[in-house]
């Protein structure tokens, strides 16, 4: 029995001191504070898998990028920076445009070749950051409402209790609502 | 004659009912924005363990405030109402004398006996009082035991 747990007994049996209400207070106190502390680390722990998905995604689109120039035959003609590729997919063009002599002709609209290229890749080669991404996102805890839910009594409301009710209610209502109280 | 006797049956398990509510239950029976439910020998667990409860459930705001005062719960942290708008449960509980478990026991280090206490677990969520009167130590054990945990829960979160 944990000390919370013990002076809430104290407590419940009116055996507690002023000394043990206030510790009471504290550690009452100190558990919320914990819970909230959990809370932000789980929002922590999302937000920082969403950037490692971002990053991975980008990564992947600047992988795609580079092999289609690869595949085009025109390095000379490739965009110095990624920021290039992305705002000026008229250069790719250009480049796919005039292709080396001996190289095949290749010819993709600037929007498609990215998407079609991707995929190709992703299901021969499997990245493994995505992987892990997609891992870390599965693995990443969600809030979680904890219960501590006891064993239903074997015979527990098998004595058909006398119940009474000032309004329209069943025995069984009112039997089974104490016990989702007690349970929950 | 089988329905006849089965009526006799009937009428006799009635009055034994009204009979039997407990004080509780007749000081609120007659309200309207309060539900009450009387369950007499409520078994607690697998031992046989029993006692009598009474569910005091607010129908509507005006119920629930009166019930508030009546008990004199206290008011919850804003942590706790944040909770409660996002459904969690809040979920409190004291012990009371049997003669009068609507009055907050007096703060003094002297034991109320168990065998003269009630519980009172109040669940904010559903604006209910649930309250176990025990007369014996064993009750109050288990009794105790339950909303220990549901407390803990609650807080948890």
């Amino acid at each position: 029995m944990t000390e919370l747990e013990t002076l809430l007994r104290q407590y419940a049996e009116g055996t507690i001191s002023q000394e043990e209400m206030q510790r009471l207070n504290t550690l009452s106190h100190r558990d919320e504070v914990l819970a909230g502390a959990e809370a932000r680390a789980n929002t922590l722990r999302r937000q920082r898998a969403t950037r490692m998905s971002i990053a991975a995604s980008v990564a992947l689109i600047i992988a795609v990028v580079v092999a289609v120039a690869l595949r085009s035959g025109t390095p000379a003609g490739l965009p110095d920076t990624v920021m290039e590729a992305r705002l000026e997919p008229q250069t790719i063009v250009e480049s796919l445009a005039e292709p080396a002599p001996e190289q095949p002709v290749v010819r993709h609209s600037p929007r498609q070749t990215p998407v079609r290229e991707v995929a190709q890749v992703t299901p021969a080669a499997p990245d493994r950051e995505m992987e892990a991404v997609a891992t870390a996102l599965q693995e990443a805890p969600a809030p979680v409402r904890v219960h501590e839910e006891p064993p239903l009594p074997a015979h527990a409301g098998e004595s058909y209790p006398v119940v009474a009710c000032n309004s329209e209610c069943s025995p069984d209502s009112v039997i089974n609502d104490i016990w989702r109280f007690l349970r929950v | 004659m089988l329905r006849k006797y089965l009526l006799f049956i009937g009428v006799l398990v009635w009055a034994s009912v009204a009979g039997a509510q407990p004080d509780l239950y007749n000081r609120y029976a007659s309200r309207t924005d309060i539900r009450v439910a009387s369950v007499t020998g409520f078994v607690l667990d697998s031992a046989g363990t029993q006692a009598d409860v009474t569910l005091l459930e607010a129908v509507d705001d005006a119920g629930w405030d009166w019930l508030c005062k009546e008990f004199g719960l206290i008011a919850l942290n804003d942590d706790q109402r944040r909770q409660l708008a996002q459904g969690w449960e809040v979920s409190m509980f004291a012990q009371r004398d049997r003669k009068d478990p609507s009055q907050p026991a007096p703060v003094t280090e002297e034991r109320i006996d168990v065998a003269n206490s009630c519980y009172v677990g109040v669940s904010y969520l559903s604006r209910t009082l649930y309250i176990f009167c025990c007369t014996t130590e064993q009750q109050a054990d288990v009794v105790i035991d339950y909303l220990i945990k549901k407390m803990r829960n609650s807080m948890r979160r």
